[in-house]
């Protein structure tokens, strides 16, 4: 197990939230925030930075998770951000910067894996372990330990 | 007489009287509109006209002989091809269009114009001949046609449009549909984790951690059948390879290996849950039986397609191995006999050396 990761969980599922918390910290990490529509995320812009956040596309309140990852990169750009999405179709080419995305739904298996593997890129890369399946990275999070 | 009065010779001509020359007489005769023009005089005028170009026209003899032909012209005769008729003309070509021409009343008519220059000994053009035909019947059934095309291709446009219409409505709804599904399994698959969290007992949690596993499965297999409006077929192969290594992860077993030598086996959508909850138990029993065990385990997985039927055959070096191994409830045993029974799938058991084999024949056609 790599070193722990500061976690902000945006999901508009109560459900969803609660598990993801609890797969987190039984992995050792640390939850440091939840949001569930874009205007809460940017209430905790003003918080501690996270290394990592999983984002849920369709948001409460019709928010985005599109416009909460261009408002999380905005105010911290070093902050890996992974899609959490039962329609990756929505997600735009470019993946509006975002790092990875996980299609729901995930078995817990899949989803420790791929928070494995993010967790390496982030605190040790490049990760020692294959892309799991559970995970779809994007360029950009190779790019993160490339250009350095 | 000089050469450029023959024509008003053969005006004069009689041919009832027989005389004259018979070739003039027959133009002069004849129902084509035709008539001659002298470049040589100024504004290349009409020098000859016969009477079915009178009648075409409407106007007398005295009105068109002196003049050029442009007095046939009006305000919708098409400009580009009068510049093409003079190009030719000036280039001494023969030519052929279709020009909407005007007669004496003001009513129009569509002329199949062809104007031929006539050389003498030297090869000077002494004359133009022209013939005209009254072709204003032809070129309004061409354009009727071409508005019926025309209103066909709208329709068909529209219909079109409608359809493709029609087609993405469905398909935003069966992404929808597809969606809340897929939300729908992500909860049942967090209300079971979560309650296997909350157990104590060792049996009971593993209970729940089946369960849990059969609704990931059961997950897995939607999400890879169901992708941005398709239905796809499930490969076994693919599937049950990414299966055992989730299982071994899971199972934080270090002492396991994978061998796994897979093709491409796909199987239908409508059976492919059945098949894939089926397969998941067999490597649940195989997974976590290897890692209770303290030896090094390798677990083997082998693809086999043809025309009757899919093979897949797990195998484990685990001294011991029975199906129903990691069974506390019987229920694995039912799951298996039941969903694979009714799919007509066969499970053998069989041993290899120190390998303990578990192979499931899938036919193509169920029973």
């Amino acid at each position: 197990m790599s070193a722990a990761l500061r976690i902000l969980i945006v999901e508009d599922e109560p459900l969803i939230a609660m598990d993801m918390e609890m797969m987190l910290q039984d992995a050792g990490h640390q939850v440091v925030g939840e949001a569930t529509t874009v205007f809460e995320v940017k209430r905790l812009l003003s918080g501690p930075q996270p290394d990592l956040a999983c984002v849920d596309m369709q948001l409460a309140d019709g928010s985005s998770g599109i416009d909460a990852c261009r408002a999380i990169l905005g105010q911290w750009p070093d902050t890996v951000v992974v899609f959490i999405t039962a329609n990756p179709s929505m997600i735009p080419e470019d993946f509006a910067g975002g790092h990875g995305v996980i299609p729901k739904p995930f078995s817990q298996g899949g989803f420790l894996a791929a928070i494995e593997y993010l967790c390496q890129g982030i605190t040790d890369p490049p990760p020692d372990m294959d892309v799991p399946s559970s995970l779809q990275a994007t360029p950009a999070f190779a790019r993160k330990w490339q250009d350095t | 007489m000089r050469k450029h009065d023959d024509w008003h010779l053969t005006d004069r001509l009689d041919y009832s009287l027989g005389r004259g020359d018979p070739f003039a007489a027959a133009v002069r005769a004849t129902r084509m509109a035709m008539i001659v023009t002298n470049p040589a005089l100024p504004d290349n005028p009409i020098v000859f006209a016969n009477d079915a170009f009178l009648n075409l026209t409407g106007y007398s003899r005295e009105e068109v002989l002196g003049r050029n032909c442009r007095f046939l012209q009006g305000a919708d005769t098409d400009r580009a091809t009068l510049v093409r008729l003079r190009e030719s003309i000036a280039k001494g070509q023969d030519t052929a269009v279709d020009l909407l021409n005007y007669r004496k009343d003001g009513s129009s008519f569509w002329n199949a114009l062809y104007i031929s220059p006539v050389r003498d000994e030297r090869g000077e053009i002494a004359f133009f001949f022209a013939s005209q035909l009254d072709v204003s019947a032809r070129v309004e059934e061409r354009r009727r046609i071409e508005r019926q095309k025309d209103i066909v291709e709208s329709e068909v446009l529209q219909r079109t449009a409608e359809l493709e219409a029609a087609l993405t409505a469905k398909i935003q709804l069966l992404d929808e549909l597809d969606h809340r599904v897929k939300n729908n399994l992500a909860m049942i698959g967090s209300f079971v984790r979560m309650q296997a969290r909350t157990v104590d007992d060792e049996r009971l949690k593993r209970m729940a951690e089946a369960t849990m596993a059969r609704v990931e499965t059961l997950s897995t297999v939607h999400r890879r059948l169901y992708n941005k409006g398709d239905v796809l077929s499930l490969d076994i192969g693919e599937f049950t390879q990414n299966m055992l290594y989730a299982a071994v992860r899971a199972s934080g077993g270090n002492n396991m290996t994978l061998r796994a030598n897979t093709t491409l086996c796909e199987i239908r959508p409508d059976i492919a849950p059945t098949v894939g909850v089926v397969i998941g138990e067999l490597v649940q029993d195989i997974t976590l039986h290897a890692a209770d065990c303290d030896d090094a385990v390798e677990i083997g997985l082998e693809i086999g397609c043809d025309m009757s039927a899919s093979r897949v055959t797990l195998s484990t070096t685990a001294p011991g191995y029975a199906i129903g191994a990691m069974d506390d409830d019987g229920l694995r045993q039912v799951l298996i006999r039941r969903l694979g029974g009714a799919l007509g799938m066969t499970l053998d058991e069989s041993r290899s050396g120190a390998r303990s084999c578990l192979t499931l024949t899938i036919p193509v056609s169920p029973k």
